[in-house]
């Protein structure tokens, strides 16, 4: 069932928040009941180098529940916390996962220059990292359209300060030959009414996407 | 200083203490006292938790192995895990889980597979409360290869909470 801010379902304590974007994109984050701050928070990789865990407050997400049972989502919520305490400002922003993502004590180790994490890839790692294989990433398939995206996001980081010339130049060797997890397809895979249906196919993942984007557009 | 417990095996535990507050000091390996040099830390804890066991602390006393060679100082906090020894029956809230995730991946840093391995087997038992058997699983899900009783300890995990009537395939999502 989908809610925005302020309206919560009773006793929510954790999903996926999807902000539509004005060019048609999407962003997106997890989102959790802080008991401890009785406040909802979002934990969301925004940009090269600035991984946030803050409070929500955005009537503009589009967010649902994540169907874990009660323990699992009190797992994910410690896992997303601790990860989010350790790697605040050092996931870059890139098209190819990293082969290994996080270190044994959940910091970022990517080291390959042009590898990195999207706000999508960020949420799909860490949900894989504790044994949530939401979709398989062997099926998803390079599309056409994916190459504007990675333009898109070579311009900004160009003029991101603190990208170095050597992650940029490394990054847009990638355009066109990675593919994309986009944040309308982690989304809909991560909030999938039977979580036992996880480790989604891209053409199923799609469909779904699109069930989400006709919600949106109605 | 006059050795607190000797052990079956006849390790030196000369460096080894009670403070106070009911902390036990473990100083490991070392070349003058304490355990001998490259003994192995699984060895040590079984150890330990003899000692841990004789001797009257408090609940939330504070167990350490300190790592100490000529030029550094490391020190490995075991908080998390004399917690989860003591709690691991009753429900963990969200932010009692996060410093053992915290603990168990430090331990993962260090390589220490067959200490968290026998964590694993000590402290997962059939009276252990779903969120900690949920916790421990997962927190050693990506190095799962490299602990020689993941496979057995997952297998026993689905038994004990079909025992009680929990869906595995909710609580184990992804891990069967």
């Amino acid at each position: 069932m989908a809610f925005y801010f302020p309206e919560f379902p009773n006793e929510f304590l954790a999903g996926l928040a999807l902000l539509p974007l004005e060019d048609g994109n999407f962003h997106i984050g997890f989102i959790y009941q802080n008991e401890l701050e009785n406040k909802i928070k979002i934990c969301h990789l925004c940009w090269h180098f600035k991984l946030k865990n803050e409070e929500f407050n955005d009537p503009k997400y589009y967010c649902e529940e994540v169907n874990l049972n009660y323990l699992n989502k009190k797992f994910l919520i410690a896992s997303f916390q601790n990860i989010s305490d350790l790697n605040d400002s050092n996931i870059p922003y890139g098209f190819r996962i990293p082969i290994e993502t996080y270190d044994k004590e959940n910091i970022y180790v990517g080291n390959v220059k042009g590898e990195g994490l999207t706000c999508a890839t960020f949420i799909l790692t860490v949900f894989e990292k504790n044994g949530y294989k939401i979709l398989n990433r062997e099926s998803w398939k390079l599309r056409e359209d994916d190459s504007n995206w990675q333009n898109f996001i070579i311009k900004h980081l160009a003029v991101t300060p603190g990208v170095s010339p050597d992650h940029l130049e490394s990054a847009k060797q990638m355009i066109g030959s990675v593919v994309r997890f986009r944040p309308d397809e982690v989304f809909s895979c991560a909030v999938v009414d039977d979580v036992t249906k996880w480790d989604i196919d891209f053409s199923e993942a799609i469909k779904m996407a699109n069930e989400i984007k006709k919600c949106l557009a109605s | 200083m006059k050795p607190l417990y000797q052990s079956k095996k006849k390790i030196d535990v000369t460096g080894l203490g009670i403070k106070p507050m009911g902390e036990i000091l473990v100083k490991w390996p070392t070349k003058h006292h304490g355990f001998s040099v490259g003994t192995d830390i699984s060895v040590i804890v079984h150890e330990i938790e003899d000692i841990y066991n004789r001797a009257d602390v408090m609940p939330y006393s504070t167990l350490y192995i300190q790592e100490i060679d000529d030029t550094t100082v490391t020190t490995t906090n075991l908080d998390w895990y004399t917690f989860l020894k003591n709690n691991h029956q009753r429900e963990l809230s969200v932010d009692e889980m996060s410093p053992i995730i915290n603990g168990i991946h430090r331990l993962i840093k260090d390589c220490n597979f067959n200490y968290l391995n026998d964590i694993l087997l000590h402290t997962l038992t059939s009276a252990s409360s779903p969120e900690s058997i949920v916790c421990m699983l997962r927190a050693t899900f990506s190095v799962k290869e490299k602990l020689a009783n993941w496979k057995e300890l997952l297998n026993k995990s689905k038994s004990w909470l079909q025992e009680r009537g929990r869906n595995i395939n909710q609580d184990l999502v992804g891990l069967i």
